[in-house]
């Protein structure tokens, strides 16, 4: 390689740094727009609603988390969004499994069926979803939100884990009894760290999906004082209209436990997605 | 011994239903009985309270003739097609490009790129909302700045821009996911690969496309279909952002139903939207696969 | 093959585990939130605990109609748990009006509503035609109509349907004009009390060439009340306000076009805030320009008058009425209510708890935070509030928007966006006219 064509390199490799930089910008500057704000007083924000605040008013968070009750809500997501997530990633595998490994009858009818209902509106379900709930006593409960979402957000995990258990070869669980493990430790130590990128995946498409849910969540807890995040910040907004210091405050609020979160398992998500994850 | 073999078959068929027991509990409560529920109510008048009734066809019938409806129909498909489309294309541009930078530059801008898609729409429509207002909003402002005042509009009242604005929007919120996935396939590429294309004499583009994109094909087909199903849906968005304005402008059929189920009582009618987006999202969908299907490499 | 045993029994096991800790957590987050989450009402989960002891019989109540966007709405709720805490386990929750309509039908659906609903007494058509909504002339006229004495009869008449009440009003809610008195000042304008259209538009005028002020903003969820005023006041003038409302007059009849010409005419001319825009402009972002001086005027209802004067802060608000299109003035009916659904398992508690709630001592809660509230012997001192009151004899209860949702949806969304935004000619406007009210009366 000669200097002239590490140059270029290096010439394209800024070029690029400047694409992304462009888009870093779009997309920070919302978020950066909710930052400042958050620590503007209202009239500050109407005289100046763009650049970085004169003094700093951390009354905003305050009244976020007091009055609004941002930590309740966002509790209250978790705890729904987590435990949904969990029982999606546990029966998905399973039935990906079997669908794919184990003599299920018809399992690509059964693929498609699962697959075709994601494409309806969940909007079509709201009336007999609420009627049925209601029989069963769930509507205001935490378990009227999770069994839905549950059921939502199983049959594209299902799909990601057939892809993934049809892509591994058999050869693998063979190798492993051969070097004379046990069954449940060559389960425990060659399926299961395997399938961690295809659980990556799936709790990625999890996650995006179920975290904003609104519709449901405003008609299933509408009797009740459950709020999740979403929820509880259009309730917020109606009751204070779209005050947006403490509004600001509380995305912000919402934003800093995820990123920490995210730094966390970014490494996992990253290192764990295999093109294996996705083979359908 | 042949005995045998289908013992132990008919047991691994029957492990097999145990474990896809669960999952379909939980799919049939959820989405299957209410779903057929829904089919059996679009040929029947309902309005939510009285005596369910039998019409055949009128409500799908309806619900075509229906200038409205069919005007939320184009909306839907516009944006979903439109979004999911850009979000896609500039998602696995970004993560190739976010490949060539350090480890650390790099995870800096994934974390920043992800951050839409952890915050929950509404509050991105909130958001959005302000920034295409017209007095006040950054877009305009952005605008006025450079000199470029005859452009500032009311993004969100003119017919001819509020669609895109709503599109733009979607854009922003999801093509950080695609960005991640696609990232984390093309570092599972062996380096190996990437070096002999070098010494071949590729450049950056040319391994993109004749490496790099054939490679990651199964992932960006998994995020195109994933996206297209989201933005599909989208409803929180519009509820938030338009209702729907002005007039019915930027209304998408999720919105639609839930006021023709809700406002005008005509849940038959609301429930055949429903399947007709359904099969036009099927449609769309299938040919998205057909069009992203790649062959599988093992490397 | 074993393997697969072991991995079943290891999945099946990791399932039982789950669902028991998702049961346990599941509840001890409910209470936990429940305990939390209630403001004022506190008083709903304590009682219920010590209540396993002596075993009272207290029945519980769910009270949707807890509105957070009024001042009074926790306060209020509060009072009423207290009152009957004795009695009932009061649940208050909070009033979603984004989502009102479909809160209240999957309720009803379901077959358990809430014991008493908010819902507006103008609106009540849909549940009134299906038999959903509890009669209540009887409680009303128990004892020589001891508890409709107590209520204003005007607005009473918004919820009577075929001569049976069924709904019952909180406080009357109408439209009304806020002013910044310093921009008319210095336009050289005086305050008028009532005012034609054409002067308001004169004002406007004025305003914009003295000042360069935006005269006049409006919400987007307001604003079909520009049509609607317009259209009752012109057919007042006509003293066709009950042809109007059963759907009498022929769609090519001008007056269903001459609002929306209005209308447009303010838009075209600029004058309404902030021009381009002025028809998707959120209610907030209206008032905001209205306290910030941006706009002169503001078009709002009644029931904000105590929070929009101080919002204003640093000029001083006059309250006006809103220009009669017509000669003669009229407004919509313009209430917000209580009703109770009629499949409720105890009617006679439903009815006592909307009673207390609407009765002079929580009501005096609700005067004192500046509403105008429909109970007549609550005594209303502040000027800004009588003075609205007062006005309350130009809501005319009956509007063609009652004929049916679609019409009514037509007038809310689509008319004034498709006139004066996409240009739809006066025939267009006809036409729907035409299919909305054949249809309606089909």
């Amino acid at each position: 390689m000669s200097t002239n064509s590490i140059s270029t390199e290096r010439k394209t490799a800024s070029f690029h740094r400047i694409i992304v930089l462009a888009f870093i910008l779009i997309t920070i500057y919302p978020i950066l727009f909710v930052v400042l704000t958050s620590l503007k007083e209202t009239e500050e924000f109407y005289t100046n609603i763009w650049w970085l605040p004169e003094k700093t008013a951390w009354g905003n968070f305050k009244e976020a988390w007091v009055d609004a009750r941002i930590g309740e809500y966002f509790a209250t997501s978790l705890y729904v969004v987590s435990i949904s997530l969990f029982l999606i990633l546990l029966f998905g595998a399973l039935a990906g499994y079997a669908l794919a490994r184990l003599e299920v009858p018809f399992s690509k009818t059964i693929l498609f069926l699962l697959l075709s209902t994601t494409f309806l509106p969940s909007e079509t379900v709201i009336m007999p979803l609420y009627i049925m709930m209601s029989k069963l006593d769930l509507v205001g409960t935490a378990a009227g939100l999770i069994i839905p979402y549950t059921g939502w957000g199983l049959p594209i995990t299902i799909y990601i884990f057939y892809g993934f258990f049809k892509s591994l070869p058999s050869e693998l669980l063979e190798a492993a009894r051969v070097d004379g493990c046990t069954e449940m430790k060559a389960f425990g130590k060659i399926i299961i760290p395997l399938m961690m990128p295809a659980v990556a995946t799936c709790a990625i498409f999890g996650f995006v999906g179920l975290w904003g849910e609104l519709l449901w969540a405003s008609i299933a807890l509408s009797m009740s004082d459950l709020r999740t995040l979403p929820f509880g910040i259009i309730s917020f907004q109606s009751q204070f209209g779209t005050d947006w210091g403490p509004m600001s405050a509380a995305i912000c609020l919402i934003l800093i436990p995820l990123i920490v979160f995210f730094l966390f398992v970014q490494k996992y998500f990253v290192q764990g997605i295999t093109g294996g994850a996705v083979k359908g | 011994m042949n005995d045998t073999r289908s013992s132990l078959q008919r047991k691994t068929t029957f492990t097999g239903l145990l474990f896809l027991l669960p999952a379909l509990t939980f799919i049939l409560f959820s989405i299957f009985i209410p779903t057929v529920w829904n089919f059996l109510l679009s040929f029947q008048e309902w309005d939510g309270f009285q005596q369910y009734r039998w019409v055949g066809m009128a409500n799908y019938v309806q619900a075509f003739e229906d200038r409205v409806t069919r005007n939320s129909l184009y909306n839907s498909i516009f944006i979903a097609v439109i979004s999911t489309f850009f979000a896609v294309v500039i998602g696995i541009a970004l993560a190739a490009l976010i490949y060539r930078l350090g480890r650390k530059e790099g995870a800096v801008y994934r974390l920043i790129l992800f951050m839409p898609s952890m915050l929950p729409i509404a509050i991105i429509g909130l958001l959005f909302t302000f920034m295409y207002n017209p007095e006040m909003g950054l877009v305009n402002a952005f605008l006025r700045a450079i000199g470029m005042d005859s452009f500032a509009k009311a993004w969100l009242e003119n017919k001819d821009t509020v669609l895109w604005s709503i599109v733009i929007v979607g854009i922003w919120r999801i093509a950080g996911l695609t960005m991640m996935l696609c990232f984390a396939a093309i570092q599972n590429i062996p380096a190996s690969l990437f070096e002999s294309a070098r010494l071949d004499g590729a450049g950056f583009m040319k391994q993109f496309f004749q490496l790099v994109l054939p490679l990651i094909k199964p992932i960006v087909q998994l995020s195109a279909v994933f996206t297209l199903v989201m933005q599909f849906k989208t409803y929180d968005l519009v509820f938030v952002m338009t209702q729907g304005g002005p007039g019915s402008a930027s209304k998408t059929i999720p919105l639609h139903m839930i006021d023709t189920a809700f406002t005008y009582n005509e849940f038959g009618v609301s429930a055949a939207m429903g399947f007709i987006l359904t099969v036009i999202v099927a449609i769309i969908i299938l040919l998205t696969s057909r069009l992203l299907r790649g062959e599988y490499y093992e490397y | 093959m074993s393997m697969k045993r072991v991995g079943l029994s290891i999945m099946l096991l990791l399932c039982t585990i789950l669902l028991l800790s998702a049961c346990g957590g599941d509840s001890g987050n409910g209470s936990q939130t429940a305990n939390g989450g209630n403001n004022g009402g506190n008083t709903t989960e304590t009682p219920k605990e010590e209540q396993n002891e002596p075993p009272a019989q207290k029945s519980d109540i769910n009270f949707y109609g807890k509105i957070v966007e009024f001042t009074s709405g926790e306060p209020m709720v509060a009072a009423l748990q207290d009152k009957l805490k004795d009695k009932y386990n009061i649940n208050g929750i909070q009033v979603d009006w984004a989502n009102l309509e479909k809160v209240v039908k999957t309720g009803i659906a379901s077959g358990k509503p809430a014991d008493v609903y908010q819902f507006w007494p103008q609106q009540m058509t849909t549940f009134v035609e299906n038999n959903q909504a509890l009669d209540l002339t009887p409680y009303l006229e128990a004892n020589d109509g001891e508890w409709l004495k107590t209520l204003n009869p005007a607005l009473m008449e918004i919820g009577k349907y075929d001569g049976k009440y069924y709904n019952v009003p909180l406080s009357s809610n109408f439209s009304v004009m806020y002013i910044n008195k310093n921009i008319f000042a210095d336009a050289g304008i005086e305050v008028p009390d009532q005012w034609t259209w054409e002067e308001f538009m004169a004002a406007g005028k004025q305003i914009q060439e003295k000042t360069g002020v935006h005269p006049f903003a409006i919400g987007k969820d307001l604003q079909a009340w520009l049509y609607r005023n317009g259209l009752l006041s012109l057919a007042k003038t006509e003293d066709k306000l009950e042809d109007l409302a059963a759907g009498n007059i022929p769609a090519n009849d001008p007056i269903y076009v001459k609002p929306l010409q209005n209308i447009k005419q303010i838009y075209d001319e600029k004058m309404w805030y902030p021009g381009e825009g002025a028809i998707s402009t959120s209610r907030d972002e209206a008032q905001a320009a209205f306290y910030q001086g941006k706009a002169a005027m503001l078009g709002e209802v009644a029931t904000n008058a105590t929070s929009i004067v101080e919002g204003a802060g640093n000029f001083e608000v006059a309250v006006v009425l809103w220009p009669s299109m017509g000669t003669e003035n009229a407004f919509l009916g313009g209430a917000d209510g209580l009703f109770i659904p009629a499949n409720v398992k105890n009617p006679d508690a439903s009815v006592e708890v909307l009673k207390t709630y609407l009765s002079e001592d929580i009501q005096k809660i609700h005067a004192a935070e500046g509403y105008a509230t429909a109970n007549l012997n609550v005594e209303v001192s502040d000027p800004v509030i009588t003075n609205v009151m007062q006005n309350a004899v130009y809501i005319y209860p009956k509007e063609i928007t009652q004929l049916s949702p679609r019409l009514n949806d037509y007038i809310e969304k689509e008319a004034i966006p498709a006139y004066v935004l996409s240009g739809a000619t006066d025939q267009e406007v006809e036409k729907q006219f035409e299919k909305f009210i054949s249809d309606a009366k089909k």
